[in-house]
């Protein structure tokens, strides 16, 4: 039976590897691949040396397993599935009418902004200074919630 | 920093991803009734002296391509470490890829024999 210490140290290592694939339920199912085999190399190494640390032996299950970036390199290097493309191609979608959406509404706020001050705000400035505002926050949301932005598009598109 | 691997390693890197798609259909051949893959990491490592896997957990995005391929299908086992457990068993088409794959390798092997001579 594994206790909580092990179970802690095996849930932190499959942690990482879901951080490094795409969240699916491809993913899923590897990791749950990877929970049984910990446990069983596990019970079996435990079963061969009763009196062996816990910790000692988990740490050389995990070591037997690999770094989780050389099975994250192992499951790129196999062809995306239909359902990941397709995933990806509506994401990008969603990106590019967000971004014209943002855009649209930058130029309309600052055109109000001109009128409402009679052109003490300058439009074209007022426009600029928006546009940082979205962008910043767009990149910096992305980048928290590790979702796609503009340079992940131009990206996936180069290298198709 | 990362080491770069000598000549004869990044061959082998490139040789061995191959074969290994060959070795585990091998495997999973011998057990009709299933095996985990745990089992066939063991059988793996036991029957090539760990030359094939370098790393156990490199070999299910291996498992999961055959899968997908439908080489190998799935059912599960009750396990005494805890929940049901997968195993893999070959399917039909997997078995016909694999006896094309014999034929094919064996090819390689005799050609490459004609060349070392």
């Amino acid at each position: 039976m594994i206790d909580s210490a092990i179970d802690k140290i095996v849930e932190d290592y499959l942690r990482r590897i879901r951080k490094l694939l795409p969240d699916s339920f491809e993913t899923d199912d590897l990791v749950d691949d990877l929970r049984s085999h910990i446990i069983d190399s596990y019970e079996d190494k435990i079963g061969k040396k009763p009196e062996a640390d816990r910790v000692v032996v988990i740490r050389e299950v995990l070591e037997e397993i690999g770094e989780p970036e050389e099975i994250a390199e192992e499951y790129r290097l196999g062809p995306p599935s239909e359902q990941a493309l397709e995933r990806r191609r509506k994401l990008g979608t969603r990106v590019i009418l967000r971004l014209v959406a943002a855009i649209a509404v930058i130029i309309i706020a600052a055109a109000i902004a001109a009128t409402i001050t009679e052109g003490a705000l300058d439009f074209g400035l007022t426009v600029l200074v928006l546009l940082i505002f979205v962008v910043a926050e767009w990149f910096a949301s992305a980048w928290q919630a590790g979702e796609m932005t503009p340079l992940d598009v131009i990206d996936g598109d180069r290298e198709a | 920093m990362k080491k770069k691997l000598s000549f004869e390693d990044g061959w082998k890197v490139e040789i061995r991803r191959g074969i290994l798609q060959y070795a585990v259909l091998a495997i999973v051949r011998h057990h009709t009734q299933g095996i985990h893959g745990y089992g066939i990491a063991r059988e793996l490592e036991d029957k090539t002296d760990g030359l094939l896997v370098v790393k156990e957990g490199t070999l299910y995005p291996i498992l999961h391509r055959l899968k997908k391929e439908r080489l190998l299908d799935v059912s599960t086992e009750p396990s005494e470490a805890g929940p049901r457990r997968k195993v893999y068993v070959l399917t039909s088409e997997g078995d016909r890829v694999l006896r094309a794959l014999t034929v094919i390798l064996g090819d390689i092997f005799e050609k490459l024999e004609v060349l070392r001579e």
